[in-house]
Protein backbone atom coordinates (compact mmCIF):
# COMPACT_ATOMS: atom_id res chain seq x y z
CA UNK A 1 0.00 0.00 0.00
CA UNK A 2 1.27 3.14 -0.80
CA UNK A 3 0.78 6.24 1.91
CA UNK A 4 -0.23 9.32 0.72
CA UNK A 5 -1.45 12.68 1.55
CA UNK A 6 -3.81 14.99 -0.12
CA UNK A 7 -5.13 18.47 -0.16
CA UNK A 8 -8.42 17.09 -1.78
CA UNK A 9 -10.86 15.76 0.07
CA UNK A 10 -13.12 16.16 -2.82
CA UNK A 11 -12.57 14.26 -6.74
CA UNK A 12 -15.69 14.27 -9.26
CA UNK A 13 -15.70 12.22 -11.59
CA UNK A 14 -17.25 11.18 -14.74
CA UNK A 15 -16.64 7.19 -14.87
CA UNK A 16 -16.32 6.47 -11.23
CA UNK A 17 -15.15 3.24 -11.46
CA UNK A 18 -12.23 4.28 -13.80
CA UNK A 19 -11.33 7.29 -10.95
CA UNK A 20 -11.20 4.13 -8.47
CA UNK A 21 -8.82 2.15 -10.81
CA UNK A 22 -5.88 4.65 -9.86
CA UNK A 23 -6.49 4.47 -6.18
CA UNK A 24 -7.36 0.68 -5.89
CA UNK A 25 -5.31 -0.98 -8.66
CA UNK A 26 -2.67 1.22 -8.65
CA UNK A 27 -1.49 2.72 -5.53
CA UNK A 28 -3.38 0.00 -3.52
CA UNK A 29 -5.42 1.61 -1.26
CA UNK A 30 -8.66 0.79 0.83
CA UNK A 31 -11.62 1.84 -1.24
CA UNK A 32 -15.22 2.11 0.20
CA UNK A 33 -17.82 1.90 -2.37
CA UNK A 34 -21.20 4.21 -0.86
CA UNK A 35 -23.52 2.82 -3.74
CA UNK A 36 -22.99 3.14 -7.49
CA UNK A 37 -22.46 6.71 -7.39
CA UNK A 38 -19.81 7.53 -4.42
CA UNK A 39 -16.53 6.09 -2.99
CA UNK A 40 -14.12 7.28 0.01
CA UNK A 41 -10.97 6.24 0.03
CA UNK A 42 -9.38 5.36 3.30
CA UNK A 43 -5.67 5.40 4.93
CA UNK A 44 -5.15 4.54 8.00
CA UNK A 45 -8.97 4.16 9.10
CA UNK A 46 -9.58 7.26 8.13
CA UNK A 47 -11.59 9.17 4.82
CA UNK A 48 -8.51 10.36 2.30
CA UNK A 49 -10.67 10.87 -0.53
CA UNK A 50 -14.25 11.26 -1.53
CA UNK A 51 -15.19 10.73 -5.06
CA UNK A 52 -18.49 11.05 -6.43
CA UNK A 53 -19.78 10.40 -10.17
CA UNK A 54 -21.05 13.27 -12.07
CA UNK A 55 -21.83 13.52 -15.46
CA UNK A 56 -19.50 15.70 -17.26
CA UNK A 57 -17.63 16.60 -14.25
CA UNK A 58 -14.91 18.87 -15.04
CA UNK A 59 -11.54 17.47 -14.10
CA UNK A 60 -9.72 18.36 -11.00
CA UNK A 61 -6.49 20.30 -10.74
CA UNK A 62 -3.73 19.78 -8.57
CA UNK A 63 -4.59 17.17 -6.47
CA UNK A 64 -1.62 16.96 -4.10
CA UNK A 65 -0.98 13.29 -3.27
CA UNK A 66 2.03 14.00 -0.34
CA UNK A 67 4.76 11.53 -0.13
CA UNK A 68 8.42 10.97 2.08
CA UNK A 69 9.67 9.66 -1.50
CA UNK A 70 8.65 11.19 -4.62
CA UNK A 71 11.21 9.05 -7.06
CA UNK A 72 9.55 5.48 -5.03
CA UNK A 73 6.35 6.79 -5.61
CA UNK A 74 6.95 7.80 -9.30
CA UNK A 75 8.48 4.62 -10.45
CA UNK A 76 5.81 2.65 -8.93
CA UNK A 77 2.67 4.47 -10.52
CA UNK A 78 5.18 4.39 -14.22
CA UNK A 79 5.84 0.73 -13.93
CA UNK A 80 1.94 0.22 -13.10
CA UNK A 81 1.24 1.75 -16.51
CA UNK A 82 0.90 5.68 -15.73
CA UNK A 83 2.08 8.14 -17.67
CA UNK A 84 3.70 11.32 -16.15
CA UNK A 85 3.25 14.67 -17.79
CA UNK A 86 6.10 15.76 -15.83
CA UNK A 87 9.22 13.81 -13.98
CA UNK A 88 10.30 13.98 -10.83
CA UNK A 89 11.38 17.80 -10.96
CA UNK A 90 12.59 20.48 -8.02
CA UNK A 91 10.87 23.08 -6.92
CA UNK A 92 11.26 25.44 -3.93
CA UNK A 93 9.39 23.15 -1.53
CA UNK A 94 10.92 20.03 -2.71
CA UNK A 95 10.48 17.62 -5.70
CA UNK A 96 7.44 17.13 -7.79
CA UNK A 97 6.02 14.72 -10.61
CA UNK A 98 2.32 15.77 -12.10
CA UNK A 99 -0.03 12.69 -13.68
CA UNK A 100 -3.19 12.98 -14.95
CA UNK A 101 -6.01 9.85 -14.48
CA UNK A 102 -8.38 8.68 -16.89
CA UNK A 103 -10.54 11.00 -16.27
CA UNK A 104 -8.37 14.20 -16.66
CA UNK A 105 -8.00 14.87 -12.98
CA UNK A 106 -4.24 16.35 -12.54
CA UNK A 107 -2.32 15.08 -9.49
CA UNK A 108 1.00 16.47 -8.56
CA UNK A 109 3.09 13.47 -6.21
CA UNK A 110 4.79 16.36 -3.70
CA UNK A 111 7.52 15.13 -1.73
CA UNK A 112 7.91 18.10 0.90
CA UNK A 113 11.54 19.27 1.59
CA UNK A 114 13.13 21.69 4.44
CA UNK A 115 16.41 23.22 2.97
CA UNK A 116 16.95 25.09 6.14
CA UNK A 117 17.95 22.30 8.19
CA UNK B 1 27.94 -6.26 6.32
CA UNK B 2 28.08 -5.22 2.55
CA UNK B 3 25.66 -4.92 -0.10
CA UNK B 4 26.86 -4.27 -3.93
CA UNK B 5 24.37 -4.13 -6.61
CA UNK B 6 25.72 -3.56 -9.98
CA UNK B 7 23.33 -2.27 -12.67
CA UNK B 8 23.14 -3.11 -16.45
CA UNK B 9 24.34 0.25 -17.29
CA UNK B 10 27.38 -0.68 -15.13
CA UNK B 11 27.03 2.26 -12.59
CA UNK B 12 27.12 0.76 -9.31
CA UNK B 13 25.88 1.28 -5.64
CA UNK B 14 27.86 -0.19 -2.86
CA UNK B 15 26.57 0.14 0.96
CA UNK B 16 28.67 -0.92 3.90
CA UNK B 17 28.25 -0.76 7.81
CA UNK B 18 31.19 -2.10 9.26
CA UNK B 19 33.88 -1.03 12.08
CA UNK B 20 37.11 -2.14 10.00
CA UNK B 21 37.41 -2.30 6.32
CA UNK B 22 39.83 -1.76 3.31
CA UNK B 23 39.30 -0.74 -0.12
CA UNK B 24 40.89 -0.27 -3.53
CA UNK B 25 39.06 -0.51 -6.41
CA UNK B 26 40.52 -2.97 -8.66
CA UNK B 27 39.00 -0.96 -11.75
CA UNK B 28 39.16 2.66 -12.05
CA UNK B 29 36.75 3.10 -15.19
CA UNK B 30 33.65 4.57 -12.93
CA UNK B 31 33.37 8.46 -11.73
CA UNK B 32 32.59 7.35 -7.85
CA UNK B 33 30.78 9.67 -5.36
CA UNK B 34 31.53 8.37 -1.40
CA UNK B 35 28.94 9.66 1.34
CA UNK B 36 29.16 8.55 4.90
CA UNK B 37 26.43 8.58 7.01
CA UNK B 38 27.58 7.46 10.44
CA UNK B 39 30.84 7.94 11.15
CA UNK B 40 34.24 8.77 9.58
CA UNK B 41 35.96 7.11 6.57
CA UNK B 42 38.94 8.01 5.74
CA UNK B 43 40.03 8.20 1.53
CA UNK B 44 43.45 8.25 0.08
CA UNK B 45 43.41 10.37 -3.32
CA UNK B 46 46.56 10.26 -4.73
CA UNK B 47 48.78 9.99 -1.85
CA UNK B 48 46.65 12.73 -0.36
CA UNK B 49 44.44 11.83 2.77
CA UNK B 50 41.08 13.22 3.46
CA UNK B 51 38.44 12.24 6.01
CA UNK B 52 34.55 11.94 4.62
CA UNK B 53 32.36 12.73 7.89
CA UNK B 54 28.38 12.62 7.27
CA UNK B 55 28.29 16.44 6.25
CA UNK B 56 30.35 16.07 3.46
CA UNK B 57 30.80 13.29 0.45
CA UNK B 58 33.76 12.74 -1.98
CA UNK B 59 33.77 12.75 -6.07
CA UNK B 60 36.28 10.46 -6.98
CA UNK B 61 37.16 10.97 -11.39
CA UNK B 62 37.77 8.15 -13.15
CA UNK B 63 41.10 6.98 -13.54
CA UNK B 64 41.77 8.57 -10.08
CA UNK B 65 43.60 5.73 -8.14
CA UNK B 66 42.44 5.59 -4.31
CA UNK B 67 41.69 3.71 -1.17
CA UNK B 68 39.09 3.75 1.76
CA UNK B 69 39.92 2.58 5.04
CA UNK B 70 37.65 2.24 7.96
CA UNK B 71 38.49 1.66 11.28
CA UNK B 72 36.63 2.70 14.11
CA UNK B 73 34.62 1.56 17.31
CA UNK B 74 31.48 1.67 16.32
CA UNK B 75 29.74 0.73 12.96
CA UNK B 76 30.41 3.12 10.15
CA UNK B 77 27.81 3.23 7.16
CA UNK B 78 28.38 4.58 3.89
CA UNK B 79 27.18 4.61 0.70
CA UNK B 80 29.35 4.67 -2.71
CA UNK B 81 27.73 5.56 -5.97
CA UNK B 82 29.69 4.54 -9.19
CA UNK B 83 29.05 5.41 -12.61
CA UNK B 84 30.24 4.31 -15.62
CA UNK B 85 32.47 6.79 -17.57
CA UNK B 86 30.31 6.28 -20.55
CA UNK B 87 26.91 7.20 -18.72
CA UNK B 88 29.10 10.44 -17.24
CA UNK B 89 30.13 11.80 -20.87
CA UNK B 90 26.52 11.05 -22.20
CA UNK B 91 24.84 13.10 -19.45
CA UNK B 92 27.46 15.53 -19.36
CA UNK B 93 26.70 15.82 -22.91
CA UNK B 94 23.03 16.19 -22.25
CA UNK B 95 23.36 19.03 -19.49
CA UNK B 96 25.80 21.13 -21.12
CA UNK B 97 25.64 20.95 -24.91
CA UNK B 98 22.84 22.89 -27.29
CA UNK B 99 20.27 20.33 -29.25
CA UNK B 100 22.55 21.52 -32.44
CA UNK B 101 25.85 20.24 -31.17
CA UNK B 102 23.93 17.09 -29.97
CA UNK B 103 22.28 16.54 -32.77
CA UNK B 104 25.58 17.50 -34.41
CA UNK B 105 27.43 14.39 -32.34
CA UNK B 106 29.62 16.81 -30.78
CA UNK B 107 32.11 16.01 -27.54
CA UNK B 108 31.13 12.83 -25.45
CA UNK B 109 34.13 13.76 -23.60
CA UNK B 110 35.01 12.76 -19.71
CA UNK B 111 34.38 15.08 -17.54
CA UNK B 112 36.98 15.95 -14.72
CA UNK B 113 35.48 17.41 -11.85
CA UNK B 114 37.72 18.90 -8.75
CA UNK B 115 38.17 16.05 -6.34
CA UNK B 116 37.40 17.56 -3.17
CA UNK B 117 34.79 17.24 -0.31
CA UNK B 118 31.46 18.88 -1.16
CA UNK B 119 28.38 19.79 0.99
CA UNK B 120 26.06 16.78 1.80
CA UNK B 121 23.23 18.71 1.94
CA UNK B 122 19.78 19.55 0.08
CA UNK B 123 18.33 17.45 -2.51
CA UNK B 124 21.49 15.19 -2.90
CA UNK B 125 21.20 14.20 0.48
CA UNK B 126 17.51 13.81 0.88
CA UNK B 127 17.83 11.56 -2.83
CA UNK B 128 20.86 9.70 -1.04
CA UNK B 129 18.65 8.96 2.51
CA UNK B 130 15.60 8.05 0.42
CA UNK B 131 17.93 5.28 -1.76
CA UNK B 132 19.49 4.18 1.64
CA UNK B 133 16.20 3.66 2.63
CA UNK B 134 14.81 1.52 0.27
CA UNK B 135 18.25 -0.46 0.04
CA UNK B 136 17.61 -1.17 3.73
CA UNK B 137 14.15 -2.34 2.98
CA UNK B 138 15.55 -5.14 0.54
CA UNK B 139 14.30 -2.82 -2.47
CA UNK B 140 16.01 -4.36 -5.63
CA UNK B 141 14.31 -2.89 -8.58
CA UNK B 142 16.87 -1.34 -11.41
CA UNK B 143 14.50 0.88 -13.12
CA UNK B 144 14.60 2.66 -8.93
CA UNK B 145 17.86 2.38 -8.70
CA UNK B 146 18.61 4.20 -12.02
CA UNK B 147 16.52 7.07 -10.74
CA UNK B 148 17.97 7.21 -7.61
CA UNK B 149 21.46 7.34 -9.51
CA UNK B 150 20.01 9.74 -12.38
CA UNK B 151 18.71 11.94 -9.77
CA UNK B 152 22.07 12.04 -7.58
CA UNK B 153 24.44 13.02 -10.23
CA UNK B 154 22.06 15.35 -11.48
CA UNK B 155 22.35 17.00 -8.34
CA UNK B 156 25.71 16.69 -7.65
CA UNK B 157 26.28 18.87 -10.87
CA UNK B 158 24.05 21.23 -9.08
CA UNK B 159 26.85 21.43 -6.14
CA UNK B 160 29.22 21.13 -8.34
CA UNK B 161 27.85 24.70 -9.83
CA UNK B 162 27.38 26.33 -6.77
CA UNK B 163 30.85 25.25 -5.09
CA UNK B 164 33.36 25.44 -8.00
CA UNK B 165 31.73 27.25 -10.84
CA UNK B 166 30.46 30.14 -8.84
CA UNK B 167 33.84 30.23 -6.59
CA UNK B 168 35.95 30.07 -9.78
CA UNK B 169 33.85 33.31 -11.05
CA UNK B 170 34.67 35.07 -7.50
CA UNK B 171 38.17 34.62 -7.73
CA UNK B 172 40.16 37.93 -9.43
CA UNK B 173 42.60 36.21 -12.02
CA UNK B 174 42.39 37.54 -15.29
CA UNK B 175 43.43 33.77 -16.86
CA UNK B 176 40.68 30.53 -16.56
CA UNK B 177 43.41 27.97 -16.10
CA UNK B 178 44.77 30.35 -13.11
CA UNK B 179 41.66 30.51 -11.70
CA UNK B 180 41.39 26.80 -11.80
CA UNK B 181 44.53 26.11 -10.24
CA UNK B 182 43.89 28.72 -7.10
CA UNK B 183 40.69 26.90 -6.70
CA UNK B 184 41.89 23.52 -6.87
CA UNK B 185 44.65 24.36 -4.31
CA UNK B 186 41.93 26.48 -1.85
CA UNK B 187 39.64 22.54 -2.33
CA UNK B 188 43.10 20.89 -0.63
CA UNK B 189 43.35 23.74 1.62
CA UNK B 190 39.43 23.11 2.60
CA UNK B 191 40.07 19.58 2.93
CA UNK B 192 42.77 19.85 5.10
CA UNK B 193 40.70 21.87 7.46
CA UNK B 194 37.36 19.27 7.35
CA UNK B 195 39.88 16.64 8.17
CA UNK B 196 42.19 18.08 10.54
CA UNK B 197 39.33 20.05 12.35
CA UNK B 198 39.91 18.11 15.35
CA UNK B 199 43.70 19.20 15.73
CA UNK B 200 45.51 22.23 16.55
CA UNK B 201 45.12 23.84 12.65
CA UNK B 202 47.91 25.80 11.81
CA UNK B 203 48.26 28.22 8.99
CA UNK B 204 51.47 27.11 8.18
CA UNK B 205 50.51 23.53 7.66
CA UNK B 206 47.42 24.53 5.48
CA UNK B 207 49.62 26.91 3.59
CA UNK B 208 52.55 23.71 3.09
CA UNK B 209 49.68 20.96 2.56
CA UNK B 210 48.17 23.69 -0.64
CA UNK B 211 51.29 24.58 -1.97
CA UNK B 212 50.39 28.65 -1.44
CA UNK B 213 52.11 31.84 0.69
CA UNK B 214 49.96 31.90 3.78
CA UNK B 215 48.86 35.64 2.60
CA UNK B 216 48.21 34.18 -0.70
CA UNK B 217 45.90 31.77 1.05
CA UNK B 218 44.37 34.24 3.33
CA UNK B 219 43.32 36.40 0.21
CA UNK B 220 42.19 33.74 -2.02
CA UNK B 221 40.53 31.38 0.31
CA UNK B 222 38.66 34.84 1.46
CA UNK B 223 37.92 35.46 -1.98
CA UNK B 224 36.46 32.34 -3.35
CA UNK B 225 34.45 31.34 0.17
CA UNK B 226 34.19 35.06 1.84
CA UNK B 227 35.56 33.94 5.39
CA UNK B 228 38.65 33.28 6.10
CA UNK B 229 40.00 29.66 7.03
CA UNK B 230 40.36 30.14 10.34
CA UNK B 231 36.39 31.14 10.37
CA UNK B 232 35.74 28.75 8.28
CA UNK B 233 37.36 26.09 10.79
CA UNK B 234 34.87 27.83 13.55
CA UNK B 235 32.30 27.08 11.46
CA UNK B 236 33.18 23.68 10.82
CA UNK B 237 33.83 22.82 14.44
CA UNK B 238 30.27 24.67 15.68
CA UNK B 239 28.71 22.75 12.61
CA UNK B 240 29.99 19.37 13.59
CA UNK B 241 29.47 19.97 17.86
CA UNK B 242 25.63 20.84 16.91
CA UNK B 243 25.56 17.07 15.01
CA UNK B 244 26.85 15.44 17.88
CA UNK B 245 24.65 17.09 20.17
CA UNK B 246 21.64 16.26 18.04
CA UNK B 247 22.94 12.52 17.46
CA UNK B 248 24.77 11.08 20.71
CA UNK B 249 24.96 11.30 24.35
CA UNK B 250 28.33 12.61 24.71
CA UNK B 251 28.99 14.97 27.71
CA UNK B 252 29.88 18.32 26.73
CA UNK B 253 33.11 18.73 27.60
CA UNK B 254 33.82 15.23 25.76
CA UNK B 255 31.90 16.91 22.64
CA UNK B 256 34.63 20.19 23.06
CA UNK B 257 37.37 17.90 23.21
CA UNK B 258 35.97 15.82 19.97
CA UNK B 259 36.16 19.25 18.16
CA UNK B 260 39.34 20.43 18.77
CA UNK B 261 38.49 22.64 21.36
CA UNK B 262 40.91 22.98 24.67
CA UNK B 263 38.67 25.16 26.82
CA UNK B 264 34.21 24.35 27.27
CA UNK B 265 33.92 28.24 28.06
CA UNK B 266 35.14 29.47 24.87
CA UNK B 267 33.37 26.74 23.04
CA UNK B 268 29.83 27.48 24.64
CA UNK B 269 30.64 31.42 23.94
CA UNK B 270 31.01 30.71 20.41
CA UNK B 271 28.48 28.11 20.30
CA UNK B 272 25.76 30.71 22.19
CA UNK B 273 26.79 33.72 19.11
CA UNK B 274 26.29 31.82 16.24
CA UNK B 275 23.15 29.47 16.96
CA UNK B 276 21.61 32.31 19.74
CA UNK B 277 20.98 29.78 22.36
CA UNK B 278 23.48 27.85 24.62
CA UNK B 279 24.45 23.97 24.07
CA UNK B 280 22.17 22.63 26.71
CA UNK B 281 19.32 23.88 25.34
CA UNK B 282 20.09 23.39 21.83
CA UNK B 283 20.51 19.65 23.04
CA UNK B 284 16.99 19.32 24.45
CA UNK B 285 15.34 21.14 20.83
CA UNK B 286 17.04 18.71 18.77
CA UNK B 287 18.03 15.67 20.20
CA UNK B 288 17.28 12.63 17.87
Amino acid sequence: MTEVITNSLQLKADDLQKALALFKERLHMEVDEIGSKSAVVIQGGEALIYLTEERNAKPSTAVQLTTPDCIALYCLLKSKGIVFAQAPTYINEGMVAEFYDAAGNQFLLIEPRNYND
Amino acid sequence: MRYIKELSNRNRIVSENTCKSFYKPSDSSHYTIKFVLSGVEKCIINKREISIFPDSFAMLNTGTDYNSVIDSITPVNTISLSFDTNFVSDFNDAHRLTDNALLDGKSNQSPLFIETLYPFVGDIHYNVMNLKNQLDRGVDNEMLMNEYLYHCLLNYYGVYQKEVVQKLSKLSFTKAKTKEEILKRLAVAKDYINSNYDKNVLLEDISACCCLSVNHLLRTFKEAYGISPYQYLMQLRISRAKYLLKSTDYPLSEIVCLIGFENTSSFIRLFKQTTKMTPAKFRKEHYV
